[in-house]
């Protein structure tokens, strides 16, 4: 393989040429109520080459590897027709290396019956839950090799193995319908999905706790995140901004995302780090070929970098930082996020919710979304606080908030910390579900919108 | 994949199963990408895989591959998914007498040429220049032709062609530390030789946009454009999936017959309109699809299903059997027309003494949206007072229950538009409130 791919980059007159093949199986079962909708494996196979001439990119992904010179020399083609203004990426390597996602039990150790009883389990806690309609459990595990070359002489081999499981609870009375769930899924093998019993019975009790909850009222809030959903905040509200593909050639918001800038209070830090073994935005190196590393986005508050791929850190004069990512050979690396986490402070939990006379408890996520400038975040659950203590407990809170306002108004940090993979992932371009961490302590913020009635 | 190896595949798997069925997927896409003002990057996407479904001792097995080479290893695959699997309620379909013939195949897609998309995307790039030099233009154009192949052991043999040509145009404004972006997008199975129409649209909102007016917490009427209509639709389209009414999951099940929408609303499921993106004869197991509505005159008519779900809920299959070739079919519309009512939009704007034009959201799809919930932020957005947009808000949120939504219709538009596979015109409802700061 790494003759061939190595000597296909040299052949191409282009300035630059990377090639990926990628192998893959996955395991797949999911239980939706009583039946067994789904059970068995997949295997995918296929390649893309993106080549750099003149300033253009050209990207061609494809299934048949027998014609693979071919496709190399369409790319080619491609970024010719794009053109532009010729420029060197940012220098990387050449490396050559192997990594292989180390666990102690692999997945594909474990017998398709013992990972199908393990879900059937945990669909009968579910199922058997008081006031339950009906269940959702679904377990993935997949081992993807992706061999990669570039014409500057790297050649790395990557096998990836995730495992992951989400078990996910439905109730039923009438009209009011509402779901409650928990998500595992990282690079840390089977050992990380055997043991959701507890969690499934604490699904079934959210569930049903969430019939009896109240419409939560519009307006602004003070509001208490907990770790999981500080984490997707920490994601949507100030990640997607670091992404300097947004940044590098739109001269108004490089001049507002100026390293040195203020964005929070001296007590905030917010880190990416793709170094960390295990988690699920884990990457021993991108899919441009520069190793995952840990970058500081914000520390005491002020900005001081942001996520690169080759090109962004040349145009913008920065270092690479190892966040090209593609979510499988069908698609170009683009710039994303690895384990995005706002950092632990000094302030307790306990006594955080104790100086909080009015406002929200915040926890877990459904999901969120950004544009840049405004985002929403969604918990899983949420009570209300009043007196400093947590009262009765909402439903439907969705959360808004401003990225150049709302980290402002975070005025609490937590001690403690959790980061978090899941099942799901980010999306970006079209790019859907890519594997990533995020984390945090709790936190509070200030003046936060909520949408209702 | 030739033909004779789709063949071959479902040979062997005939030898080793009760029934077996092959579905199999190839297609190329080319797309043109600008972003920044510049043109950037040229793609093309070629694919195929194949996936393999089984009825084997009365239980359904699947399994799925692009790697052509080893065709025993998938039917092994499915043996081992056929030992667990789900007891199979239905067979698989023998060639339907007659099939109907629609339009999905426009033979000059292939040929537009990644340069002529070029030149196209140049054009908006000239006229949002020309519009103001402090715009960052962003226009992606695709065109695609993809197949899409079913053959079974009980002699169903369906294939059918189609193409696509898809484009979005989206400008960016960063002023005062405040940004703004609006985007329009247009898919259709036929050629189409611009995306000025798109750049014009983007333009005269950004122009709208410009001046930001104050937003408070009120209640008042709403104005959802086609592009955010999205947020009323989403909920409907889960309770529909005949899965969520088996399961009783769907707030629909057990309603058939039931008024669950203002009488002025009538969705229908279209796999006939001529070059729609949806059109189809058959769903991808070979059920012939047809004309139904879903809601007539805010009456709910029927559910979508696949074989399985419709021999679960005791049904006739509606012919809504739809995946890619990784994965197992699941119940989705084709064509998806909410019906235009009678109130042109400039009339709609003229009636408002104070309401809010929603065209844009963000966090769709992230509330409770099997109870019918949404809670968005407006991202693009206009307040109208006395019949008039006097400016855009922003940094607030709307949020409401479709089901309660959709029955305090005040208007429906009579410009339905076509964006993707839904056709969907501007809806005026009442009562909802915003939420802001102040």
């Amino acid at each position: 393989m790494k003759d061939a791919l190595q000597k296909l980059c040299q052949s191409l007159s282009a300035d630059y040429a990377e090639v990926r093949i990628q192998e893959s199986t996955s395991t797949s079962i999911r239980y939706a109520g009583k039946e067994l909708e789904d059970i068995g494996q997949r295997t995918e196979r296929g390649g893309c080459v993106r080549a750099l001439k003149n300033g253009g990119w050209g990207f061609v992904t494809f299934n048949d590897l027998d014609d693979l010179t071919r496709y190399a020399r369409q790319a080619v083609e491609q970024a010719e027709l794009v053109g532009g203004t010729k420029f060197s990426l940012a220098p990387a390597g050449p490396f050559e290396a192997t990594y292989r996602t180390k666990v102690e039990t692999d997945p594909a150790a474990v017998s398709l019956e013992d990972k199908q009883r393990m879900c059937d389990r945990y669909n009968r806690v579910i199922l058997g839950g008081k006031r339950i309609q009906t269940s959702v459990v679904a377990y993935r595990d997949s081992r993807s090799t992706t061999y990669f070359a570039n014409s500057d002489g790297s050649y790395i081999e990557q096998e990836y193995i995730f495992c992951g499981v989400i078990v996910s609870a439905i109730a039923v009375e009438g009209t009011n319908i509402q779901r409650a769930y928990k998500s595992v899924g990282d690079l840390r093998g089977f050992g990380n999905v055997v043991n959701m019993d507890a969690d499934c019975e604490k699904v079934v009790q959210r569930t049903v706790e969430s019939l009896d909850a109240k419409r939560v009222e519009a307006g602004t809030y003070t509001v208490i995140l907990d770790p999981m959903l500080c984490g997707v905040f920490v994601h949507e509200a100030f990640g997607h901004l670091s992404e300097s593909d947004f940044l590098y050639e739109n001269p108004r918001l490089k001049e507002i995302m100026q390293l040195g800038r203020r964005f929070g209070p001296d007590f905030l830090n917010i880190t990416d780090d793709g170094s960390l073994d295990g988690e699920a935005g884990f990457i021993a190196f991108d899919n441009e070929g520069v190793p995952g590393s840990c970058n500081p986005l914000i520390k005491n508050g002020i900005l001081v970098g942001r996520l690169h791929n080759r090109e962004t850190a040349a145009k913008m004069g920065e270092n690479p930082s190892g966040n090209a990512r593609a979510i499988s050979y069908h698609h170009p690396p683009i710039v994303r996020m690895t384990n995005t986490f706002m950092e632990a402070g000094e302030t307790s939990f306990g006594q955080m919710l104790q100086e909080t006379d009015d406002g929200i408890y915040a926890l877990g996520m459904i999901g969120g979304q950004t544009n840049m400038e405004m985002f929403t975040f969604s918990p899983e659950e949420a009570y209300r606080i009043r007196g400093g203590k947590i009262a009765e407990k909402l439903r439907d809170v969705v959360l808004t908030g401003n990225v150049f306002q709302t980290l402002q108004n975070i005025d609490r940090i937590g001690s403690d910390f959790e980061l978090h993979g899941g099942l799901g992932g980010c999306g970006k371009g079209g790019q859907s579900p890519l594997r990533v961490g995020d984390g945090g302590p709790h936190c509070r913020i200030r003046n936060v919108v909520v949408g209702g009635r | 994949m030739n033909e004779s190896s789709a063949e071959r595949l479902l040979e062997a798997a005939a030898n080793r199963f009760d029934q077996a069925e092959v579905f199999e997927e190839s297609g190329e896409a080319v797309s043109v990408n600008f972003e920044d003002n510049r043109l950037k990057e040229i793609t093309t996407r070629q694919f195929r895989g194949v996936g393999l479904r089984v009825i084997h001792q009365g239980r359904i097995g699947f399994a799925s591959t692009t790697d052509l080479r080893n065709p025993a290893k998938l039917v092994d695959m499915a043996a081992a998914s056929a030992v667990f699997g789900d007891k199979a309620q239905f067979e698989f379909p023998s060639r339907p007498a007659t099939l109907q013939k629609v339009e999905m195949y426009d033979s000059r897609v292939p040929n537009v040429s990644a340069a002529q998309m070029v030149e196209m995307g140049n054009e908006g790039l000239s006229l949002s220049r020309r519009a103001s030099d402090a715009y960052l233009y962003g226009c992606g154009i695709s065109r695609s032709t993809q197949m899409q192949r079913v053959l079974n052991t009980n002699g169903l043999d369906v294939q059918r062609k189609s193409t696509d040509m898809s484009a979005s145009v989206g400008v960016q404004e960063v002023r005062d530390g405040s940004l703004l972006q609006v985007y329009e997008f247009k898919a259709w199975a036929q050629r189409f030789g611009s995306v000025l129409d798109l750049a014009e649209t983007v333009l005269d909102k950004m122009k709208k946009a410009s001046v930001v007016v104050p937003a408070k917490l009120e209640a008042m009427p709403m104005i959802f454009t086609p592009k955010a209509a999205g947020n009323l639709g989403e909920p409907l389209e889960v309770a529909l999936d005949g899965k969520h009414v088996h399961k009783g999951s769907s707030i629909l099940r057990g309603r058939i017959g039931e008024q669950i929408l203002d009488e002025r609303i009538t969705i229908t499921d279209d796999p006939t309109v001529p070059f729609a993106p949806g059109t189809c004869p058959t769903d991808d197991e070979g059920t012939p699809t047809r004309r139904q509505h879903f809601f007539e005159k805010g009456v709910l008519k029927a559910f979508m299903t696949d074989l399985q779900t419709a021999a679960l809920l005791g049904m006739a299959p509606t012919g809504h059997g739809f995946r890619g070739y990784g994965s197992r079919p699941e119940p989705s519309p084709t064509n998806l027309i909410t019906e235009a009512g009678d109130t042109s939009f400039d009339d709609m704007v003229r009636g408002m003494r104070r309401g809010l034009i929603i065209d844009q959201t963000l966090g769709s799809g992230q509330s409770n949206v099997l109870a019918g919930e949404f809670s968005v932020n407006v991202e693009l957005g206009f307040l109208v007072e006395d019949g008039r947009i006097v400016g855009r808000v922003k940094d607030c949120m709307v949020a409401g229950n479709v089901y309660e939504v959709l029955k305090r219709v005040e208007a429906v538009g009579s410009e339905a538009q076509w964006l993707g596979s839904t056709c969907v015109p501007p809806i005026m409802v009442g009562g909802l409130k915003l939420a802001a700061q102040g």
